[in-house]
């Protein structure tokens, strides 16, 4: 027991003497998760069933509960467990399917090798790594902007589990990749753990700043350690032996470092990335000058009306004499609607008199400020300048009202609807006939009568348009179309190799203090970087930086620890993550929990020989995955029968369990039954297609509206776009996690908005659809071929006689539901049979 | 509450007919447990959204939350303040500049244009802006002193929905579903409508489950057009044609029950396809407002252009409550700020718009929901994230407030005709019987049945709460 251990009992003696002993009546200082992996030896048993030591373990247990272990699972079942656990999609390529129910075709052995060098692996273990790492594509919070570069993380993770990356780079790479290796992308991509979090916004900078620390503290802790640090942040923690000072002592690890996209690439990239930044600015000018400059719009004159109807912003004609001034003029106006997001002070009708041209003179705003007040600007060059107090009044859409501006020597006056509402005294504009035109608004007028001070008619009648003047520029011009130059310039520049990063800005430390109750600005003692020093006795140093350095080294320092064999969390963590991502459970149930709170080892033997052999192995993830794969405990079947009822959850392994499959795998295995499904893997997030109304249950769009789907669309779900003020409603309805911190289990519901969403949706439906055209194109119209096929893409298996049986009863029924051709029939009849299948319970389990 | 007329309504196929109609030899299936029986009880479901019993006795089953989104002035509704007509123009001393969110915004008092005058039996205060909302006094408390903890809309909505001012935590919804589950398993148990302008800012940050489970999120339902998204086939199908692939579905899942039958999941999944398929139904059969009668309507305000969309959701409100939902919200004002209740100018623009959208609707909510014998078991709440300055912004328009303003309850158990805490004498902070968000909350709770401290849920090693490690039930203003 070192010193250091004793003092922090000291101390958390002196504080809460009662806490010394826990629940479970084990001593802190006792506490298994936190003693060095023991060698264990493994069981030995007389008995025929073990495969591996796994199994030895395992048995070992079984037998002491009198339990005895399931038989083995079919060939098939095996085979299709194998694929949907380790790749989340079955076979891509022929039949792997094994012809008899209990021979395989190929042997296990193989079969586990040729999973474990597939490439869909990383896509599918990977996404458990993602749900640890909290990852999504943006911000969240009240804008929820997108992190553009965000996917290569994500694109990281999964090459690292197919790499076999050892786990102990994975880890340092993820919380120190920049003072590892400054001129990789990869390392500074990896860093992109510590910046998947939720962005905090809206408070003071400081604020922000700590909430994002203690994401960062709470994560690496949890994921890496099984820690629950976090709660230490206010007050020493109640139950782990983690103070307060060791908290901030971690914080002191963090404080220096700070937010960057790291640019690492060849220098005709950074010309590219110049250059696109460039081309980018300047289309963003553009929308910007189409928003605020006057556009000619859309202008059309028809039997005395004269209709403007773009929409586009500040649209403007001119006509009349600039030489009147002295005049009445009147028109009738009516606005057919204003767009759904106005600049929203700048929407309105405008109506300029005393106008040298469109963009000089005294101007009315009718509508103003969100249809609430009428405004009157003196105008110079566009640029307005308020030259009375704005009014109160709206325009109601669809209606006619009827304006007069009586521009008299001593003062104008405007009339609306025989109100008066302006009235005003300024010469500065001598000159002028009148200008026309709308901002986000479309509008019409007519009854256009210029008189003179005489009563002479000056107009009766608008000019045409060809007299009138507009800016020439742009006619036409489509905002929309320059947004999606600039989205496909956004989308070119994520491609560059840019990292969503942390680093350490100077190698000089942020000092750092504790801070009384959590609160930003409450400072309190000073503190020193430290690890936490109760759960293990190894000592680490914060030497002082070499002068030369770049970065403080703090964070490589803590991932040294971390990834350092002598470390007792990191490997049993880490290994029993594998077990419960296998078996659905960990042998540890609270798997980012070893600490006193937390569950114990179902079998802590197995736990501590695993953890061993992953170190020995060199940290190899998929060592251990081979080691579970291989045995006969993965191998036993998930039919549950009455013997199992003293290991009711499988806690024991008295068999596999049976359970629901994650909510990627349902919709990916859907589009690789339709055969729609496109691996191409990598690259930027996709934007499958959502129903509109859930676009916009926020103030503003933060998804592309997709009219019907096509194949860049049906990557499999990892690729989706994780926008947090727009979880994808498949994925969420399955229980995908909210992404605002770690989850290291998904919780499994039942409810019937998912049963909706499978039976009604327009991808199930669309789907279905697909896999029905690709049947009867690969095989025929048989409809017994049809069945057999069906079955076999959805299911991975054939169907036996009475589900052939039902299956032609049904497709014969079905088709008599449809009215129309016989080859329609079919394929109609063929899809209802394959949107049942893709219901069925039978392919949302694994078995 | 058990929905006794879901197998009287139009187009519903009950479990013997669907047999019954089944040709040839799949009618001789025998189908499950479920079939066996004509009526599914919400009891009989199994699954997180069971109805469970309350910690101690509740005075309300469901809960309505009107949001008045953008932050109401209360100074201006309902918190009525003599003393800045006296102040008028006049720097007020308790002003301070970090409390707003705006930096024009000054520190002198603008007097309400808006004439107050007493209402009911105990005489509470109503301004000339929402007359039926008034003549509702006597069943109608006032909470003038809640407070939270920012003057920028989306924590602020964050925290009157989850507790937090970080986004991400279980909604108010979620965690009352969770507690007490549904009784009627063929409606969602908490359901969100938002305004036709949009919704929210945070979108659906705001009705979140949060880390409970998925089966506990809001539920967004349209007042036109399909009621709830995938509720009905994306394309039309034939008649008959989803009965036929129902039936096969269960019946092939059938057999996979049996041959595991152990496995509850399996069994519960069958349930959830029941349910879904008898929600077709009853989703559309609640937003069928052809049997509510005229004068109802009119109650609500269906008749008059400016209340008719709100009214229709005040209505849909009170006919999910009859049904047994469990927590409805509807959101007033949305998409762009200036579409709110947000009047940072244009004061009497902004209010003259939104409370005659909203008066006779809630009004007529809430003397439905009495007639009804519902009001005693159900909680209607009308408020904001925050309220507004008794000061100026510059623009004839009240900057954010988080440091003081009302939230209106009525029903549930909450006492009527009283105000509960006060303001200064400017409406600018909660001064008397200060409410925190978290206090708000645990109140709610507890009319629920609900003991705030002990509706919890394990996650990342803690017990967590909707009121964190706060609140106090306000007890004064139980009946």
């Amino acid at each position: 027991m070192n010193t250091q251990l004793l003092r922090l009992f000291a101390l958390l003696g002196y504080v809460w003497p009662f806490l010394c002993q826990t629940a479970s009546g084990q001593q802190q200082d006792t506490h298994w998760a936190f003693q060095p992996l023991r060698n264990v030896g493994v069981p030995h048993l007389e008995a025929d069933w073990p495969e591996n030591p796994i199994d030895s373990f395992i048995l070992q247990k079984l037998n002491t509960a009198q339990l005895q272990p399931a038989k083995r699972a079919t060939a098939n079942q095996l085979t299709n467990r194998l694929y949907l656990d380790m790749l989340g999609v079955l076979p891509t390529s022929d039949p792997l399917f094994p012809l008899d129910d209990n021979v395989l075709a190929t042997p296990w052995s193989q079969l586990v090798d040729q999973v474990l060098a597939s490439p869909y692996y990383g896509e599918r273990w990977g996404r458990h790594w993602l749900d640890l790492a909290r990852y999504a594509d943006s911000n969240g919070f009240e804008f929820d902007f997108v992190r553009p570069f965000a996917w290569r993380y994500r694109d990281y993770v999964i090459s690292a589990f197919n790499r076999d990356m050892p786990y102990d780079q994975f880890i340092k790479e993820q919380l120190a990749g920049d003072e590892i290796n400054r001129s990789s992308l990869q390392s500074w991509v990896a860093t992109g753990f510590c910046r998947n979090g939720p962005t905090v916004g809206n408070q003071t900078l400081d604020k922000n700043r700590y909430e994002e620390l203690h994401d960062v503290i709470t994560a690496t802790t949890e994921v890496f350690l099984g820690l629950t640090v976090g709660c230490a942040r206010c007050h020493d923690h109640k139950f782990d032996p983690i103070s307060q000072k060791d908290y901030y002592s971690m914080l002191a690890i963090f404080h220096t470092s700070e937010k960057r996209d790291q640019f690492i690439g060849t220098t005709e990239q950074r010309q590219r990335y110049d250059e696109l930044r460039k081309r980018k600015k300047a289309l963003e000018q553009r929308v910007r000058s189409a928003t605020t400059e006057p556009q000619a719009g859309q202008w059309k004159l028809q039997q005395g009306i004269l209709t403007q109807s773009s929409m586009v912003n500040n649209t403007r004609v001119w006509f009349g004499d600039a030489t009147w001034t002295n005049y009445t003029f009147e028109v009738d106006f009516k606005r057919d609607r204003v767009t759904q997001q106005p600049f929203s002070f700048d929407a309105g009708v405008y109506i300029s008199v005393l106008a040298a041209d469109y963009r000089n003179g005294y101007t009315l705003q009718l509508g103003a400020s969100d249809d609430r007040e009428h405004a009157l600007h003196y105008e110079i060059n566009n640029s307005r300048h308020s030259l009375l107090p704005r009014v109160s009044g709206k325009l109601e859409n669809d209606r006619w009202y009827n304006l007069r501006v009586e521009v008299g020597e001593d003062d104008t006056k405007v009339w609306l609807e025989d109100q008066l509402i302006f009235k005003f005294d300024d010469n500065r504009h001598s000159s002028g006939g009148i200008a026309l035109g709308n901002w986000s608004t479309s509008t019409q007028w007519r009854n256009l009568r210029v008189t003179n001070k005489q009563g002479i008619p000056l107009l009766n009648a608008f000019p045409s348009l060809e007299k009138m003047t507009r800016p020439a520029n742009t006619d036409g011009f489509d905002i929309e179309a320059v947004k999606q130059q600039i989205e496909q310039i956004d989308n070119q520049i994520a491609t560059l190799p840019l990292a969503q990063a942390i680093t350490d800005n100077s190698p000089i430390a942020k000092p750092t203090h504790v801070h009384i109750r959590g609160e930003y600005n409450n400072l309190g003692e000073h503190v020193e970087p430290a690890i936490p020093a109760s759960v293990s006795n190894m000592v680490v140093e914060f030497p002082e930086p070499a002068k030369e350095a770049r970065t403080t080294g703090r964070r490589l320092i803590l991932a040294n620890w971390i990834a350092h064999k002598n470390n007792p969390l990191t490997a049993r963590v880490m290994v029993n993550r594998i077990w419960q991502f296998h078996f659905g459970r960990g042998l540890v149930e609270t798997s980012s929990n070893f600490g006193l709170l937390g569950f114990e080892p179902t079998h802590p033997g197995l736990l501590d020989w695993l953890a061993n052999e992953f170190i020995r192995s060199d940290w190899s993830i998929k060592h251990i995955h081979k080691l579970i794969l291989e045995s006969a405990t993965y191998r036993q079947s998930s039919q549950r029968t009455d013997s199992h009822a003293s290991d009711p959850d499988a806690a024991l392994l008295s068999r596999f369990p049976m359970r629901r499959h994650d909510a990627e795998v349902i919709r990916d295995r859907i589009l690789q039954a339709s055969g729609s499904i496109n691996l191409r893997m990598g690259g930027p997030g996709i934007f499958p297609y959502i129903n509109e109304e859930i676009i916009g249950s926020g103030t503003t769009r933060k998804w592309p509206q997709v009219s019907q789907e096509n194949t860049k669309h049906w990557r499999r779900s990892i690729y989706i776009f994780s926008r947090r003020s727009v979880p994808f409603p498949l994925l969420e309805g399955f229980d995908a996690p909210v992404t605002t911190s770690s989850c290291s289990r998904r919780i499994t519901t039942t409810v019937p908005t998912q049963a909706l969403q499978l039976l009604n949706s327009r991808f199930t439906n669309n789907q279905s659809m697909e896999m029905a055209r690709l049947l009867i194109r690969e095989h025929g119209e048989n409809r017994r071929i049809l069945i057999k096929h069906a079955y076999l893409r959805v299911l991975g298996r054939f169907p036996n006689t009475r589900e052939i049986e039902l299956g032609l009863e049904f497709l014969i029924e079905a088709e008599n539901l449809h009215d129309s051709n016989a080859t329609e029939k079919l394929l109609f009849s063929l899809q209802d049979l394959c949107h049942v299948l893709i219901n069925l319970n039978e392919f949302v389990f694994m078995q | 509450m058990h929905d006794n007329t879901l197998n009287h309504s139009r187009g519903f196929i009950n479990r013997r007919q669907l047999l019954q109609t089944a040709g040839g030899g799949i009618g001789s299936w025998a189908l499950s447990h479920l079939f066996n029986t004509d009526q599914l009880q919400a009891e009989e479901i199994s699954g997180p959204l069971t109805s469970k019993s309350p910690h101690h006795k509740a005075s309300a089953k469901s809960v309505i939350f009107i949001f008045a989104y953008g932050g109401p002035s209360q100074v201006d509704m309902f918190d009525y303040k003599p003393a800045l007509a006296k102040w008028h123009g006049k720097s007020i001393p308790v002003f301070e500049k970090s409390d707003a969110f705006n930096k024009t915004t000054k520190d002198t008092a603008m007097m309400s244009p808006y004439k107050f005058s007493r209402h009911g039996k105990a005489g509470l205060f109503f301004s000339e802006l929402i007359p039926e909302i008034a003549s509702c006094a006597d069943d109608i408390c006032l909470m003038n002193s809640l407070h939270c903890e920012s003057n920028n809309h989306a924590p602020a909505l964050f925290q009157m929905n989850t507790g937090f001012i970080l986004a991400g935590r279980p909604s108010m919804g979620s965690w009352i579903s969770y507690g007490l589950g549904s009784e009627n398993a063929s409606l969602p148990s908490f359901v969100v409508m938002w305004d036709h302008r949009g919704g929210p800012i945070g979108g659906a940050q705001n009705w979140t489950s949060g880390f409970l489970p998925a089966a506990y999120q809001g539920t967004p339902l349209r007042s036109v057009g399909q009621p709830i998204i995938d509720l009905q086939a994306d394309r039309p199908l034939r008649p008959g044609q989803q009965e036929l692939r129902l039936r096969m579905l269960q019946r092939l899942n059938q057999q996979f029950v049996d041959s595991n039958p152990l496995e509850k999941e399996l069994a519960a999944r069958i349930d959830s396809y029941e349910l879904a398929y008898k929600m077709q139904f009853a989703a559309p059969d609640v937003v069928d407002l052809s049997r509510e009668t005229r004068e109802t309507k009119a109650l609500y305000g269906l008749n008059r252009p400016i209340s008719s969309y709100f009214g229709k959701q005040c209505l849909l409100a009170r006919r999910m409550v009859e049904k047994g939902v469990r927590f409805v919200q509807i959101y007033s004002g949305g998409a762009d700020q200036q579409l709110s209740w947000d009047a940072h100018s244009g004061l009497q623009n902004n209010l003259d718009q939104h409370c005659p959208e909203v008066d006779r609707p809630i009004a007529g909510l809430l003397k439905d929901l009495k007639r009804r014998g519902m009001l005693e078991d159900t909680l209607v709440i009308f408020g904001g994230e925050f309220g507004r300055m008794p000061t100026n912004q510059g623009t004839i328009g009240r900057d954010h407030n988080p440091r003081g303003f009302t939230m209106l309850l009525a029903g549930g158990g909450v006492k009527g005709g009283m105000t509960y805490g006060a303001t200064d004498d400017f409406g600018y902070a909660a001064q008397k019987d200060p409410v925190s968000i978290n206090d708000f909350h645990a109140t709610c709770l507890h009319l629920l049945g609900m003991d705030h401290e002990h509706l919890t849920f394990h996650h990342r090693s803690r017990d967590m709460r909707l009121t964190d490690v706060g609140g106090a039930v306000i007890h004064d203003i139980i009946s």
